[in-house]
């Protein structure tokens, strides 16, 4: 245990580093340095702005100070707004984590229930018609989702609010687009993980002395079937952040997502790299406490070798 | 005992009994063609991905128009006989840059299939048949790679490069390869401890030899399984980083680039998303069912 622990967290460590580092050298090779996108700005206002990001020192230093800022939370500011990366991401991420949150859950309920009703009636129409809705989920991109979405229950039916963020009217259509995904997956792992289970031959005890499918089903099968759909809960969250910049974009709702493809847009490189080093490291923490869970929930793996993702 | 000179005739002629060889065993390909004829999920999204690719190859031809031809008397016109799939902001017909943008989403699917085939095979297995500590290492490697939401840093990549499909192509090659060294390796791990290489080695094998004859060739279904589910894959990301405003620069416009534009004018001219949509998922879709299918066509061991 704690050396799986160890291990996990060193890995967690190199790969903050990594995304540290990789940020610092990517910030330093934009072409011609952050400020010279804009239109030229005179010389004495370029040394200025040098000297106020502190761009003359030697590359260590500004790789250790770099590297110290980021130990002490602080991500430095936008080049662009007047604003803090920090501000931007008090007020962004609560709106993104409310929304992903949603999503989420609303893919763990669908995706197990259809996945469990896919395995208890393996081989008949609603199998078939799970599957196809999971085939779909794994086949529409979530940002043309939402336009699909947004046209039928937004412009067509006019039910839902197209955009903005309010009421939990606003929250339906991209939570639903940023789901379907994630739900197709726990889908798929669920019902495959729930057909391998009955197969075991445990099951056939508990058949013979008389238990009735539902019950095995339920009080034997689902709990071992619900394992790997957690392993991939880590994985899971990512794809629904990084699929929220383009659904949140689309659906107008003022989280952190939308922040990041308006600072590509307008290539607002601290922010964009403040942001994904908020992102990685938020992400990398988020795995490293499903895989703990996992550990604990799980007593039969001594993970060795090939870890999981 | 009387012989008699027809004794020595071929039984064959004379209508008595033969014993009949048994049939050659079936080769590994043969049966894999068998279950792939059967499979109905791989020859229906093979039938797919080849309709879409003989679309990339001729559709262009058809319509009379070219993808980049304006009209701006005829802008956003809904679909009919004058533009088949309609007409977009700037008048150019959607059904000539939905073709077009076939050769392109399906080519950079393809490319990065193969670019992480490559990479992934390299690696993976440089790193299952070193094994030890050289294993340890590059495995550990890609455990820490692994943990990083690599999408991020395509985004980053992409912003840094110029837009356009090399950027695109380096990108998804150094994100998608990770999945497959591992496929590689832990093959590669699972069948070099196996009585035909101890064999092939003591007559006398090479290291290179062993991988390239023995190695590789044996562990070729699951990797063209993960190839074939890189690809859609691979067009999925590329569609959402086109979204972003990261993939293909006009006038040239791939699914996702089309897709992005048809959001735009989506409450008066659905149709402009609607295509596109329909092309990338009916595609992707395609990629996933091939892919599932060639799970259970390779490896039957494996079925779900």
């Amino acid at each position: 245990m704690a050396r799986f622990v160890l291990r996990r967290i060193v890995t967690m460590i190199l790969a903050l580093w990594l995304i540290i580092t990789l940020t610092f050298v990517i910030m330093h090779s934009v072409p011609g340095g952050p400020f010279s996108s804009e239109r030229k700005a005179p010389p004495a206002v370029l040394e200025n702005l040098n000297a106020r990001y502190q761009l003359n020192d030697p590359y260590w230093k500004q790789y250790v100070d770099y590297f110290s800022n980021i130990a002490r939370g602080d991500l430095g500011p936008s080049f662009k707004y007047d604003r803090t990366v920090n501000e931007i991401i008090s007020e962004g991420f609560p709106v993104s984590a409310a929304l992903g949150a949603v999503a989420l859950s609303f893919s763990l309920g669908a995706g197990i229930l259809l996945g469990t009703l896919a395995a208890w009636k393996h081989k008949s129409w609603l199998d078939y018609s799970a599957m196809l809705l999971a085939a779909l989920g794994f086949s529409v991109p979530g940002f043309i989702l939402g336009g699909l979405l947004m046209y039928v229950f937004a412009y067509e039916l006019m039910w839902l609010p197209p955009a903005m963020w309010g009421g939990w009217r606003h929250v339906v259509m991209p939570a639903l687009a940023l789901s379907a995904l994630p739900m197709a997956y726990i889908a798929r792992l669920m019902r495959s993980g729930l057909l391998e289970v009955l197969r075991q031959e445990y099951i056939s005890t508990a058949r013979a002395k008389g238990l009735s499918y539902g019950y095995i089903l339920v009080h034997h099968a689902f709990k071992n079937a619900l394992l790997p759909v957690i392993t991939i809960l880590g994985p899971l969250a990512a794809a629904v952040f990084t699929g929220s910049f383009a659904v949140e974009s689309i659906f107008a709702v003022p989280g952190l997502g939308r922040y990041f493809v308006v600072s590509v847009m307008n290539r607002d490189y601290t922010l964009i790299l403040g942001l994904t080093v908020f992102y990685s490291a938020f992400l990398l923490v988020m795995n490293f406490i499903v895989d703990l869970f996992y550990f604990l929930l799980d007593p039969r793996i001594r993970p060795a070798g090939d870890g999981g993702g | 005992m009387e012989l008699s000179k027809e004794d020595f005739q071929p039984l064959r002629g004379r209508g008595l009994p033969v014993e009949e060889a048994p049939p050659a065993p079936e080769s590994y390909w043969g049966g894999v063609w068998r279950r792939f004829r059967s499979n109905r999920q791989a020859v229906l999204g093979t039938a797919v991905i080849a309709f879409m690719v003989v679309l990339s190859l001729v559709g262009p031809y058809l319509s009379g128009y070219t993808y980049y031809r304006q009209d701006l008397e005829l802008i956003n016109h809904p679909p009919g006989a004058l533009y088949w799939f309609g007409s977009d902001a700037l008048g150019r017909d959607i059904f000539t840059r939905i073709c077009y943008g076939a050769r392109i989403s399906l080519g950079i699917g393809f490319l990065t299939g193969v670019l992480s085939l490559v990479i992934g095979v390299l690696y993976g297995g440089i790193s299952g048949y070193a094994g030890g500590w050289v294993d340890e290492a590059m495995m550990r490697a890609v455990e820490v790679l692994n943990s990083i939401p690599f999408l991020l840093y395509v985004i980053l990549l992409m912003v840094l490069l110029e837009p356009g499909i090399t950027a695109v192509l380096t990108a998804l090659g150094a994100v998608f390869w990770l999945n497959m060294a591992r496929i590689v390796r832990g093959q590669v791990l699972a069948l070099k401890e196996q009585e035909f290489i101890l064999s092939a080695r003591l007559l006398g094998a090479g290291t290179w030899r062993i991988l390239f004859r023995h190695l590789m060739p044996n562990s070729m279904g699951p990797v063209i399984v993960t190839m074939t589910l890189i690809v859609p894959e691979a067009i999925f990301t590329e569609a959402w980083l086109s979204f972003l405003g990261l993939g293909v620069s006009a006038p040239m416009a791939s699914w996702g680039v089309l897709a992005s534009e048809g959001m735009e004018g989506l409450r008066s001219y659905p149709w402009q998303l609607f295509f596109p949509a329909f092309f990338i998922s009916l595609t992707v879709l395609a990629f996933n069912m091939l892919g599932e299918g060639l799970r259970d066509v390779l490896d039957p061991r494996l079925r779900h």
